[in-house]
């Protein structure tokens, strides 16, 4: 079964359409890339899968089921801004999450906040916005989630920073898990993705294995979205 | 999941308000001081800085209350509605259960400024004998008339309790329609809070008023002239509670519809 699938999905936000009757399935297992040029509608699908929008039309599944607590419990989401409370220590956010989500591995994310050096009674307020994105990255990687929605998790840090966070991608995911990551950043994420979505307009206009597009079309991802999006 | 919603919102409430609880024990002692002032030294300096010092105090009090009732609207406008909201709306518990647990710290946070006020109130006037007469006295008057002291307390409690509930529940639904706009979210808050407060003025006159005329149209008097001192109370007791638990149904409702299907995080 899919463990993330839209059909007829549409969200229309007034009179501006940001998603139009989309169909999609996602298998678990995949890294999948959700890529296309600024408001192409990747954010709005990642917010309809968290439930933080409601449909116009059609319907989101997670797991067979439509976005809730249940679904809530089994996926983990990186959203484009910090949502940490400037206030809050490392270690009161990991009490946060230890408290909320069953599968968080409160181990798993120590280790890594020492391998960065921050330490646990350091306070949001007190980091680099780097850091902090990557302290949300570290929360959201120690989850044993069967669904990982990241969006833009390598938007606005810099590029040692762009390994470091795609590294603890790859390092940490459960490879029976589905990872989304939704970005403009093609040539850094490339190397993970099983699979591309292409999407614009709030249309799917491509979802292709990576091989295929190297294989059968002799081209990056990077390459053919360059080809697809191009402006002229 | 409700208790640990509480125990971390109680912990982001504390946080807020312990410095507000701080200061106004501080002004109570500094009033105190004043009175004591006031008492042993007769100087028009003294008594100038007594004056000021004593209003400061009263003036904390009733911002205290007010402050601590912004504190709590604005901590549900960030964790329910702003950037908080991401991690608020991910956690595996549903939008009643959120919105619960802020009202009850809500709550007890605003309980908690009633209380400090008392308190603050008793550390100012400890020892002033004039202030125990006044109580003394104002009981004695319910008596007189017929009314029993502690039933009124218990009346007035009820109706505080339940008003500041409605006062939550309201300016949260205005916190939540505003903030279904995609700009000017705050402002539009406010705007709503306004309508929402007007309409239920209006909403709480009609009904009185349509109350008291259809009793006059069929008993050809009204009931609260027979016995003004023991009816009045009584029936706008009821009647409070009443629009008060329709109004604070309605603002549930707003609430809960507007962040589940209207939720717009920047």
């Amino acid at each position: 079964m899919p463990i993330f699938t839209c059909e007829n999905l549409t969200k229309r936000y007034g009179t501006v359409l940001a998603l139009d009757h989309i169909n999609l399935n996602i298998e678990p297992g995949r890294i999948v890339g959700l890529l296309g040029p600024n408001g192409s509608g990747k954010s709005t699908m990642i917010k309809l899968a968290n439930g933080l929008l409601t449909p116009t039309e059609g319907r989101i599944l997670i797991d067979g089921k439509a976005p809730g607590v249940e679904t809530k419990a089994i996926v983990s989401y990186l959203p484009e801004r910090t949502y940490l409370a400037n206030w809050m220590s490392v270690r009161q956010i990991l009490d946060y999450f230890q408290d909320f989500y069953a599968d968080f591995d409160r181990e798993r994310a120590v280790k890594m906040l020492e391998h960065l050096n921050i330490a646990e009674t350091q306070r949001i307020k007190q980091m680099s916005k780097g850091t902090r994105e990557k302290v949300q990255l570290i929360l959201v990687m120690s989850r044993r989630a069967k669904l990982y929605l990241l969006d833009e998790p390598i938007g606005g840090v810099d590029p040692a920073a762009r390994d470091y966070i795609l590294n603890t991608i790859i390092g940490n995911y459960d490879p029976s898990a589905a990872v989304i990551i939704s970005t403009h950043l093609i040539a850094d994420v490339e190397q993970l993705l099983d699979e591309v979505v292409f999407i614009n307009g709030g249309h799917i206009i491509r979802h292709t294995p990576v091989d295929e597009i190297r294989e059968q079309m002799g081209m990056s991802v990077d390459a053919l979205f360059r080809e697809e999006f191009k402006c002229f | 999941m409700f208790l640990k919603l509480v125990k971390h919102e109680s912990h982001a409430a504390a946080r807020a308000m312990l410095p507000l609880l701080l200061g106004l024990l501080a002004m109570s002692l500094l009033a105190r001081g004043s009175i004591w002032l006031v008492d042993t030294v007769d100087s028009p300096v003294t008594n100038v800085i007594a004056v000021f010092l004593i209003g400061t105090f009263f003036l904390s009090c009733a911002a205290m209350v007010v402050t601590t009732m912004i504190l709590m609207m604005v901590r549900f406008a960030k964790s329910v509605h702003s950037d908080e909201g991401y991690l608020t709306h991910t956690l595996p518990v549903n939008v009643s259960t959120i919105l619960l647990s802020h009202l009850l710290v809500s709550f007890v946070a605003v309980l908690l400024s009633f209380g400090a006020v008392y308190l603050g109130v008793r550390i100012a006037t400890l020892g002033v004998n004039s202030y125990k007469a006044m109580g003394l006295n104002l009981s004695a008057i319910l008596n007189q008339v017929g009314i029993d002291t502690g039933s009124m307390l218990l009346r007035l409690g009820c109706i505080l309790g339940m008003g500041i509930l409605v006062t939550i529940l309201m300016i949260s639904a205005a916190i939540s329609i505003g903030h279904s706009f995609a700009t000017g979210k705050t402002g539009k808050s406010v705007l709503f809070f306004f309508v929402l407060y007007f309409a239920q003025q209006l909403i709480s006159s009609v009904v009185m008023v349509a109350v008291i005329a259809a009793e006059y149209s069929t008993t050809g008097s009204l009931a609260m002239e027979m016995d003004a001192v023991n009816t009045i109370p009584s029936t706008m007791l009821w009647f409070s509670m009443a629009q008060l638990t329709f109004f604070g149904g309605v603002y549930y409702f707003l609430t809960w519809f507007m962040t589940k299907k209207h939720l717009n995080l920047a």
